[in-house]
């Protein structure tokens, strides 16, 4: 059964390659993030890429004529998208009945043209997304499984500017580039092949019921500790700042002024990934094992860059999508780093007990490394209150850093 | 602390692949701590490992620079040559040097005749 489901997502994937030239890691992306519940998927490009056509050859793949498209562009009926007032119940019976939008209802969702949208079909989409369920004249309906797909050209102008907590309900954010000389007569062959009509030549591939064996089916598929520290630790060294940037006014690259960490990767992040990256690549992570067997730490790099370009902003963006590339390869070499310093191996020998000579090397490699420093603190302060250690010897006084783990800075009135 | 199991075994198996000694020294009182690496590994880092784009391309190069048998052939000739053109311009400027030193003879001598 499961090499049956594999198959047919492997046939949903060729069907849309079939029709969509180039952007072959894009489609692998918007395939492998479809397989965990409540999917949704970011599709930026520029004009006339074909992001409308890629989002609606993937709904249609996957759930037949079972879609509503809402358009950012023409979608101006404020509340529409979420349902209306039965307005003949209201007259003859004086009940408030709501009849709920085709949106709500659909298993397949596309938003074209998201940053177009007007706040109030936002705010309804947000809490959609959050909690499964829609809102309209005080009443509340649960929304089943589905997914959504939407797609924005980041250069458009727009009317609303979208707050970063709904961009960042979005699992994954893919970037569709323009066609070369070569695969625009790949394109005109393409479009002749299918009488000018990629969309409706579109078979539905996977039926609802199927997708949703196999959102269970990934869904109970384990990670090893590894490939889930590598996750917790790409995300993590996106967050990590010991001047605490996510609660200040003042923001990098200013924060950073004469910080001991000012050319690390934190030093190039002015907004860090939320949690919700962790769970992001932890579901893609997972779908990808289930898909292909395996999943290794060159794959999850390679999803990194999905998951992270529309949850951060960095310091200077020239091409969010190169600058991130960049930052990951400082990350990678960081890990090797991590490894030469025999880090973890340190770490791991001091949360057995205090060891003084091992505690010395680890505060070296704390000075050196943010992430590596924070989870010393937390042991030095077990230490502290085991009386191992005197206040003030740890490394978070001597060096000034007010790193928040736990809760906030409940650090500093430590419990005798 | 509450500490997860799955991040304990994380750090055992980083700890596992990368691992340290600690042993005591001889004087009974301090402890050494060493490790080694097993295999060579190269860091990724930024800079050409073509010798071609460091001599043509003026690139910078990294730490590890690959060379292939027919450039290094290529090389020891252009050395060789090198080599030759450096003795041939050598006693080239030997030789210029004997009818630089003859001409400022001549010079001097021609000068002290018109003068006396």
């Amino acid at each position: 059964m499961m090499q049956y489901l594999r198959n047919k997502v492997m046939e949903l994937e060729r069907e849309i390659a079939n029709r969509f030239v180039a952007n072959r890691e894009a489609i692998r992306a918007l395939v492998l993030n479809q397989l965990h519940p409540r999917s949704a998927s970011l599709i930026r490009a520029p004009r006339g890429v074909g992001k409308s056509t890629l989002m609606l050859l993937l709904l249609k793949g996957i759930t037949g004529d079972d879609f509503v498209v809402v358009s950012g562009a023409s979608e101006v009926k404020r509340g529409e998208v979420v349902g209306r007032l039965h307005i003949p119940s209201l007259e003859k019976e004086g009940v408030e009945r709501v009849l709920w939008a085709a949106f709500v209802k659909s298993r397949g969702k596309g938003i074209d043209e998201l940053n177009r949208l007007n706040p109030y079909t936002t705010a309804n989409i947000h809490h959609l997304m959050q909690f499964g369920e829609v809102w309209a004249y005080g009443q509340k309906s649960k929304v089943d499984d589905y997914i959504l797909i939407a797609n924005e050209n980041p250069s458009d102008a727009t009317s609303f500017i979208h707050p970063p907590p709904f961009y960042d309900r979005f699992d994954i954010c893919v970037f569709l580039r323009t066609l070369t000389l070569s695969e625009k007569f790949q394109l005109q062959e393409m479009l002749e092949k299918y009488d000018w009509n990629l969309v409706e030549s579109m078979p539905q591939i996977l039926s609802f019921d199927e997708l949703q064996e196999i959102r269970m089916e990934v869904a109970a598929t384990e990670l090893d500790a590894e490939l889930t520290g590598y996750i917790n630790l790409i995300v993590r060294d996106f967050q990590s700042c010991v001047r605490d940037k996510e609660s200040s006014e003042i923001k990098p690259p200013t924060l950073c002024e004469g910080c001991h960490f000012i050319r690390e990767v934190c030093g190039m992040i002015k907004e860090p990934v939320s949690e919700r990256a962790t769970v992001a690549l932890i579901n893609l992570a997972k779908a990808f094992k289930w898909f292909y067997g395996k999943c290794d730490i060159d794959d999850l790099f390679q999803m990194a860059l999905w998951v992270f370009p529309h949850r951060l902003s960095l310091i200077r963006t020239r091409n969010i999508l190169v600058d991130l590339q960049n930052l990951l390869e400082r990350e990678r070499a960081k890990m090797e780093n991590r490894r030469i310093r025999r880090q973890w191996a340190l770490l791991n020998e001091i949360m057995k007990g205090f060891d003084p000579s091992i505690y010395r090397l680890a505060r070296e490699a704390a000075v050196e490394d943010v992430v590596f420093a924070e989870e010393l603190m937390k042991i030095e302060d077990k230490w502290i209150n085991e009386g191992l250690l005197k206040q003030g010897e740890d490394i978070a006084t001597q060096m000034g850093w007010r790193v928040r783990y736990g809760s906030y800075n409940y650090g500093q009135w430590r419990l005798k | 602390m509450n500490v997860s199991e799955k991040y304990k075994s994380f750090l055992e198996i980083e700890a596992k692949k990368a691992p340290f000694e600690k042993r005591r020294l001889e004087n009974g009182k301090s402890f050494l701590i060493s490790w080694w690496d097993k295999t060579d590994t190269v860091m990724v880092e930024k800079g050409s490992s073509d010798i071609m784009n460091l001599i043509y391309f003026g690139n910078d190069p990294s730490k590890t620079v690959v060379i292939d048998q027919r450039v290094a052939r290529m090389i020891r000739d252009r050395l060789h040559d090198l080599e030759e053109e450096n003795l041939r311009l050598y006693s080239q400027l030997r030789r210029m040097k004997i009818v630089l030193c003859g001409l400022t003879a001549a010079v001097l001598i021609t000068v002290f005749l018109a003068l006396i």
